[in-house]
């Protein structure tokens, strides 16, 4: 099961640089908010603080 | 020049972002600092529950036992308080004793946090407060936690859509998540999921010190039927009677009920089958844990006071005997204190030849002139 | 269009993290499972295990003798000459009220007594007053290992042994209206056939059963407002 909570992480790790990518290409704030919005508990979740 | 304007707004949002982040973390970081425990003179030792199950070393779920030994011989008593964090009076009840008690004949062993990793939580979307404070005699503050039920995800993952404990016990359907429950894992599994363990080094402690009586302390919504009762095991059932009785004897509601045969991974179930201890869980009233309460705030997890669940005892929706101000904290503490004295002199009454003899705040009345403020210690 | 859906992908993920507590009933439900045909053990049940019948939100309101100032109250007077020890405590129903009975004899400081929930019919013979605390409970039941139909047909032994050798027989009922049902009124049934005195929690005689039995059959009986004030009654009787 530890390897199933790795492969977890890796995704959580894979989609926040993906919104992190998305998030550099956009100009429009309302995108980067949102981006901003997503990423906040993608970090606290991969860094397993909540 | 335009290209480079919207980077910067990219990395001022990203901070922003990260600062949001770091702002979160440290609230729910602030979590997982257990609450300091100001020892009576009569701690012998703190011992960790890595000692009975190994695999717990370096775990959240190796957490302290607080054992008062005498020196006499005698019988040994358990208290569990914290087996589930947001049953707030089991954890201060069992702080309170460990701040108070003065063991004369056997031992006691204290363990406030039994499920350490659910303190470190709360429950999502349920605008949960996570943190109480009360004010002491000294005009200092001690703040104390409101965790989950379950062991947080965190610590464990993930939740099986099938699981059958060593108990027999199938966590299916609406029990997925009960894979997090210490009171649904018992006995335990030493090489089992984390709260597993936990289950598992209570069973081997209370194996391995040769403990004669449990008693696990909770809470329940005020829409459960079982509040001011104590679940026994059958072996327990003489003892927790003589218990009832002696508590109704100082006004005292409280009913002793037989454990269910097909409770299985209930501590007053499943240790009680696995262990020679006599198993015994007491349940008091918590309005902040049901449905119908409001706002949940210092108020209601201190003074306990809910108007709807008044007013659905009026209406008759409620069988428990709401009372109109409320059940505060320090009556449900006191209560679980008086019970948990009781529960040892009835045990006494049975086992004269294990005695054990300690003295905790006195009575009921006594702990109510107390109050909150007089019951704890400050921490210096 | 793709904007959107990636928009709500990202939302629906949002939540999927942040929510992903689980729902915790304080009151786990009832689940019954069909045992599998290797499992030695039955279907479990919730924490809250079974109460024979019980709905508390069916409460019957009735007049009655005892209060909170008024503990007791007695229909017809009890001679404490007839009950002599030693005395034998036991259950028809195995509820956890005998227990409590167990309890009150300590509290009472009553001293030449046994206590067995579970007594048969040879052990009759050993005591001259012998108290039954009926009352049926399915967990009481379980706990012990034995099914209603044991029970009874053990209740039926107990009492053929009685009507041979003749002790006194108190028959206590404690547990109010929540010990009333087919089961429990039938094991009670058979020892008000020969019983000496009662000691009924008076909640239990919502429909005037136990009135009803002590005026048509002369037995005398003591209504308590709650189980501890059996200890005075106890006390009374046997600490002559």
């Amino acid at each position: 099961m530890l390897f199933l909570k790795y492969v977890y992480l890796a995704i959580v790790a894979l989609l926040l640089v993906l919104i992190l990518v998305n998030m550099f290409k956009k100009d429009k704030f309302l995108y980067q908010l949102d981006a901003a919005l997503v990423i906040i508990p993608l970090i606290l979740r991969l860094l397993l603080i909540k | 020049m335009k290209k480079y304007s919207y980077l910067w707004k990219n990395i001022l949002v990203l901070l922003v972002a990260v600062l949001f982040a770091a702002v979160a973390a440290h609230d729910f970081l602030a979590m997982r600092t257990p609450e300091p425990v100001v020892a009576s003179k009569g701690l012998t030792r703190v011992a960790r529950l890595s000692e009975y199950c190994a695999n717990l070393k370096g775990t959240v779920g190796d957490e302290e036992v607080y054992v008062f030994d005498s020196g006499v011989p005698g019988g040994t008593f358990l208290v569990l308080g914290g087996t589930h964090p947001n049953e707030s009076a089991g954890m201060m009840a069992a702080i309170a004793m460990a701040e108070n008690i003065e063991v004369t004949e056997g031992r006691v062993f204290i363990m406030p946090w039994t499920n350490t990793s659910g303190f470190t939580h709360t429950s999502p979307l349920d605008g949960m407060q996570d943190l109480f404070t009360i004010t002491l005699k000294d005009g200092s503050t001690r703040t104390f936690r409101v965790g989950n039920r379950l062991t947080n995800p965190v610590d464990q993952w993930p939740d099986r859509n099938y699981y059958e404990g060593t108990s027999g016990r199938k966590l299916v359907g609406t029990e997925t998540a009960e894979i997090r429950n210490v009171n649904r894992l018992y006995p335990g599994n030493e090489n089992g999921v984390l709260t597993e363990q936990v289950c598992a080094g209570i069973k081997n402690m209370i194996v391995q010190e040769n403990v004669s009586i449990v008693m696990d302390m909770h809470e329940g919504s005020p829409e459960f039927f079982y509040l001011d009762t104590t679940m026994a095991h059958e072996r327990a059932l003489n003892v927790a009677s003589l218990m009832a009785m002696d508590m109704g004897m100082e006004g005292l509601d409280m009913k002793a009920e037989l454990s269910g045969r097909t409770s299985y991974g209930l501590s007053h179930r499943s240790l009680g089958d696995n262990t020679d201890a006599l198993m015994t869980l007491m349940e008091t009233y918590n309005p902040s844990m049901g449905p119908l309460h409001g706002k949940m705030d210092d108020d209601l997890i201190i003074n306990g006071n809910e108007p709807n669940y008044y007013q659905a005892h009026l209406d008759g929706y409620i069988y428990y005997r709401v009372k109109e101000n409320g059940i505060p904290l320090i009556e449900r503490i006191a209560r679980h204190i008086v019970c948990i004295t009781k529960l040892k002199d009835a045990y006494n009454l049975y086992y004269p030849e294990a005695p054990i003899e300690f003295t905790c705040l006195g009575s009921y009345d006594d702990m109510m002139e107390l109050g909150l403020e007089g019951v704890f210690k400050p921490v210096k | 269009m793709k904007k959107i859906i990636a928009m709500l992908l990202a939302l629906l993920f949002v939540i999927a993290l942040a929510a992903c507590g689980s729902k915790t009933a304080e009151t786990a439900p009832a689940a019954t499972q069909a045992p599998a045909a290797e499992q030695k053990q039955e279907t479990y049940t919730s924490s809250q295990g079974t109460v024979d019948g019980f709905d508390p939100n069916q409460k019957t309101e009735f007049a009655m003798n005892t209060s909170e100032s008024v503990r007791t109250f007695n229909i017809g007077e009890v001679d404490p000459s007839l009950f002599a020890t030693p005395i034998l405590v036991t259950s028809f129903g195995q509820s956890a009220d005998t227990s409590m009975m167990d309890a009150i004899m300590k509290r009472s400081g009553v001293k030449d007594y046994a206590f067995n929930a579970l007594a048969t019919d040879a052990d009759i013979k050993n005591y001259k007053t012998v108290i039954i605390v009926c009352g049926a409970s399915s967990k009481g039941l379980g706990a012990a290992g034995i099914s209603e139909a044991d029970e009874t047909a053990r209740a039926e032994k107990i009492m053929a042994a009685i009507n041979e050798t003749n002790p006194a027989v108190i028959m206590c009922h404690l547990g109010g209206s929540m010990r009333r049902g087919v089961l429990s009124d039938k094991l009670t049934d058979m020892v008000l056939e020969v019983a000496k005195y009662m000691v009924v929690v008076e909640d239990a005689n919502f429909d005037g059963k136990f009135t009803t039995v002590a005026q048509e059959k002369n037995i005398p009986l003591t209504y308590l407002y709650a189980i501890k004030d059996g200890m005075d009654v106890f006390s009374a009787l046997f600490n002559k």
